[in-house]
């Protein structure tokens, strides 16, 4: 089973970090359509079918490139609108927009478009997604 | 001129004039993306700093060397810093041999080749 946990977001001005395996990625909150919270055979289930169904429509899954950890526990599904995708997470937070961004290497960003800055919080680094640039 | 030589399994030397400064990998975030050579990023004051080891390096280490690239700082991971020397082999080509005032041996690091190198390697948006 899962849980919809979209009310507990907040909205303006604040990062949703989510953790997947070591890494950790900022999403805009504007762009979050909410949090499911699921059980790991759901979230292994969407994975392999490359879409998650919710109130009847399909997400697209999608995955930082080059990201070969798998969550660890598949406890929660990111969705995302415009583009419309889901993404498993092992861990979400909710935080407020960081004073200081760091520019990413032009050498990476080439190669990953969907990272072009990053910021550090409680010690890990964590790369913001640009959601124009995620593909399904 | 003056280079620097370093220890990364033999003896690099690097023109000085591009060595920003020297650290240690003290804060260097892995980040595992599958880009053959990447080491980690390094944060600096407006950004971060992809550090490398070339596939040339055969020893890795904790001193990182930041290097003034032609478009933004990169660095190498190396084992030793064996220090300033100086040598007449100005514009040897990447990997050829050198003599340092000292008589010791080591390869020309182009770092101008690591980034075409690099550039070649990622494709384009």
């Amino acid at each position: 089973m899962w849980q919809f946990a979209g009310e507990m977001l907040e909205h303006d001005g604040r990062f949703l970090v989510v953790g997947i395996g070591r890494h950790r990625f900022a999403l805009p909150m504007g762009r979050v359509a909410g949090v499911a919270v699921l059980d790991p055979g759901t979230a292994h289930a969407a994975e392999r079918e490359g879409a998650f169904e919710w109130q009847g429509d399909r997400w697209p899954v999608w995955s930082p490139p080059g990201i070969d950890s798998q969550p660890a526990a598949g406890a929660s599904m990111v969705l995302l609108d415009a583009p419309r995708l889901a993404m498993v997470c092992d861990a979400w937070s909710s935080i407020r927009q960081p004073a200081a961004l760091l520019r990413v290497p032009d050498a990476l960003a080439r190669i990953h478009p969907c990272v072009r800055e990053a910021f550090l919080h409680e010690g890990d680094l964590v790369f913001c997604l640009r959601p124009q640039a995620m593909r399904a | 001129m003056n280079v620097l030589a370093l220890d990364a399994g033999e003896t690099w030397v690097i023109p000085l004039d591009r060595v920003v400064r020297i650290t240690d990998d003290e804060g260097l975030h892995d980040f595992s993306l599958p880009v053959p050579g990447l080491e980690g990023l390094l944060p600096a004051a407006d950004g971060l700093i992809a550090v490398w080891m070339p596939q040339e390096f055969t020893r890795s280490g904790r001193v990182v060397i930041l290097l003034r690239g032609g478009t933004e700082e990169l660095g190498l991971r190396v084992s030793l810093v064996l220090g300033v020397q100086k040598t007449a082999a100005a514009g040897a080509a990447h990997g050829e041999p050198v003599v340092l005032e000292d008589g010791r041996h080591g390869r020309w690091f182009d770092t101008d080749v690591l980034e075409r190198r690099l550039a070649g390697m990622l494709p384009e948006e």
